[in-house]
């Protein structure tokens, strides 16, 4: 009783105002966008004709995606059943993320309406041909998974059992797409060696993102438990999260092992130790992101701990989203004279669409099956 | 008709930027307002864009106390990165060796300006409906047997225009003729792979605000060698985790373990 009204009266009413004001900020900018073009609301220019909308909207908010395929991977394909109960929301914050992508991209586009060319062209090429279909038909996968949720509550009985039919192929498809699109973000920029800056530019930067897509995809999994546990006052399965937290610190561990290798074997080493503004972000993001992360997640008080997980998958989130700036806008080397910093169109475009994202994650969570976990007894969470 | 190509020659260039009027007339491109603009270079406007598909640059050599002038416009690459990076192949080569824009394929999605090593294509970002803009080789004159604009204008002859091997062996030429005149360098020669247009200059590039230092392998390269085995790698990842779910589901089955969902 106490989690179905706490659930019911979540998120609360000042910050759900919040979050549809945001929403309507960013509704609002889109409409400038359309009316009055891109460079009504963006910064993006001749120099720098990608920004906060491919390093955030695009590149970082696909690797967050990565909840959906990290934990179909556990759960459906090696059959781990007992991380099941963090399988449902891990699908559902996967496709909002895949989803508010698709939405930023149509932003982004200068010629949105155009777009559907892509699926009638063959360029293989082209890495954002490869991503472009890849993301599209793995977003189709997620709503095939997620309407498993959806038709099973509402009781389309017929359309759940043929779902179920198709479940687990849709599953296996979807995580191999997963990780060849994750790849070939990292391959997006590997076409221009001069412009990125060495510290980030390499071969190795499809690995890198795919490594680092699984440990995006686990933090955001574990953010999401803590946060939503917490404010709906069901007990956190604390014993999943550590799991998970196991997997971060080889997954971390591989990333950052992978890094420094690359890094020593390009021989631009000497250009990490410079001291100049791109260094600087390289330490925060290596530092920051990936290091004290993966420090904590080893640690046993921090595993055992809500707030611990929470900050380590904080940073780790942090540092996935600071790489992938890094990568796509702020190590990008043009005329010295051209700078790019995102407009606040820009950002509150983005912004908007996650406030709606929360939005629909909170409705989801109040009216569908997501959790499965009890409430806190009366002794804890009682009023 | 073969494979064009387009000399550049800067030492014989007087930064009339009748080049830039004639790109414009023949593109039929709007004027546009220009401030003026000290930097690396004093040229006017201070870079291509979607209103300017061919740029002289007024660079100051200081040690000679005299002005030196460099030209931008697109390279028409052999290779071309913006070709291979195009999702919906609005852009392509045609048989003239030259890089087509084919507006009403274009979704803007701007990749090509990212892939460009020399910074060409331009975009349009106040138009509703914008689209890549950049130099088109003049394909429409040379399809009729006439030089593309701007090397028709050109009152100093800077401009040359002809089959590729000629103008390659020309520009060689005129290195070996006059040594003392020229830096001993063809740019566009071999940078990414070749490219037909070859600037000649008499101070070295950097000094002119040419982009220097690129491979001299096609770029397009760099992201083929991943490309080119995400079928396999996805094909394998399908079997693969095939494989392990059947496997998986069997063991289940056997110890009777549900899958509850």
């Amino acid at each position: 009783m106490v989690a179905a009204s706490a659930e019911r009266s979540w998120p609360a009413a000042h910050w759900r105002a919040i979050l549809v004001a945001i929403a309507l900020v960013g509704l609002g900018y889109t409409i400038v966008r359309f009316a009055f073009g891109i460079g009504a609301i963006a910064n993006i220019n001749q120099a720098y004709p990608w920004g906060w909308w491919i390093g955030f909207g695009v590149l970082s908010m696909i690797a967050f995606g990565s909840t959906g395929f990290t934990m179909a991977l556990i759960v459906d394909i090696f059959g781990v059943q007992r991380y099941a109960p963090l399988l449902k929301p891990a699908i559902l914050i996967g496709l909002l993320f895949y989803t508010g992508y698709a939405i930023i991209l149509m932003i982004e586009l200068g010629r949105p309406w155009m777009g559907w060319l892509i699926f009638l062209s063959w360029s293989p090429t082209s890495a954002l041909f490869e991503v472009a279909w890849c993301a599209t038909l793995y977003t189709t996968c997620l709503f095939v998974e997620f309407g498993r949720v959806v038709t099973k509550h509402y009781g389309w009985m017929l359309i759940w059992k043929m779902l179920g039919w198709i479940y687990l192929p849709v599953v296996i498809l979807g995580v191999s797409l997963s990780h060849i699109h994750q790849m070939s973000l990292g391959t997006l920029l590997t076409i221009v060696p001069l412009k990125v800056d060495p510290r980030w530019w390499s071969e190795l930067l499809p690995p890198l993102f795919l490594v680092s897509a699984y440990s995006a995809g686990l933090a955001i999994i574990t953010i999401e438990h803590v946060l939503t546990t917490h404010l709906t006052r069901r007990k956190p399965r604390l014993d999943l999260l550590a799991g998970l937290a196991r997997g971060q610190v080889v997954l971390l561990s591989i990333y950052l092992v992978l890094r420094v290798a690359d890094v020593a074997y390009r021989g631009v080493a000497d250009a990490a130790f410079q001291l100049d503004w791109l260094s600087f972000s390289l330490w925060v993001e290596i530092v920051a992101g990936f290091l004290v992360p993966l420090v904590l997640f080893s640690l046993p008080e921090v595993r055992e701990s809500r707030w611990g997980l929470l900050a380590a998958a904080s940073l780790v989130a942090g540092g996935v989203l600071l790489n992938r700036l890094n990568v796509a806008v702020v190590s990008m080397e043009v005329k010295h004279w051209q700078t790019y910093f995102p407009s606040v169109g820009e950002v509150m475009t983005t912004l908007g669409v996650v406030a709606a994202g929360i939005l629909v994650f909170a409705w989801a969570v109040r009216n569908l099956p997501i959790h499965s976990e009890p409430p806190l007894d009366d002794a804890e969470g009682a009023p | 008709m073969g494979v064009k190509a387009m000399i550049q020659d800067n030492t014989r260039c007087i930064g009339c930027r009748a080049c830039m009027v004639a790109c414009k007339e023949w593109n039929d491109l709007p004027a546009d307002d220009t401030t003026f603009f000290s930097g690396a270079g004093y040229q006017n406007p201070k870079d291509l864009d979607d209103k300017n598909y061919t740029l002289i640059t007024y660079s100051e050599n200081v040690e000679h106390g005299e002005w030196v002038f460099g030209r931008q416009l697109c390279m028409h690459c052999t290779e071309p990165a913006c070709v291979s990076a195009c999702p919906t192949g609005a852009l392509s080569k045609n048989e003239l060796g030259s890089v087509d824009f084919t507006e009403w394929r274009c979704i803007g999605c701007r990749y090509c300006m990212q892939a460009c090593p020399f910074l060409i294509p331009k975009f349009d970002y106040d138009s509703l409906f914008p689209k890549i803009h950049k130099c088109t080789f003049c394909a429409d004159r040379v399809a009729a047997d006439l030089t593309p604009a701007c090397a028709q204008v050109c009152p100093t002859h800077a401009i040359s225009f002809g089959e590729r091997d000629e103008m390659l062996a020309e520009a060689k030429r005129r290195i070996a003729s006059a040594p003392g005149s020229y830096v001993p360098e063809i740019y566009g020669a071999d940078e990414v792979g070749g490219t037909n247009v070859f600037h000649l200059s008499a101070v070295p590039f950097a000094d002119v605000g040419y982009e220097t230092g690129l491979p001299k392998t096609p770029l397009p390269d760099l992201t083929d060698q991943t490309l080119r085995f995400v079928p396999r790698i996805f094909v394998t990842l399908v079997a693969f985790f095939s494989l392990v779910t059947w496997v998986v589901r069997r063991r289940m089955k056997r110890l009777g373990i549900e899958d509850d969902h």
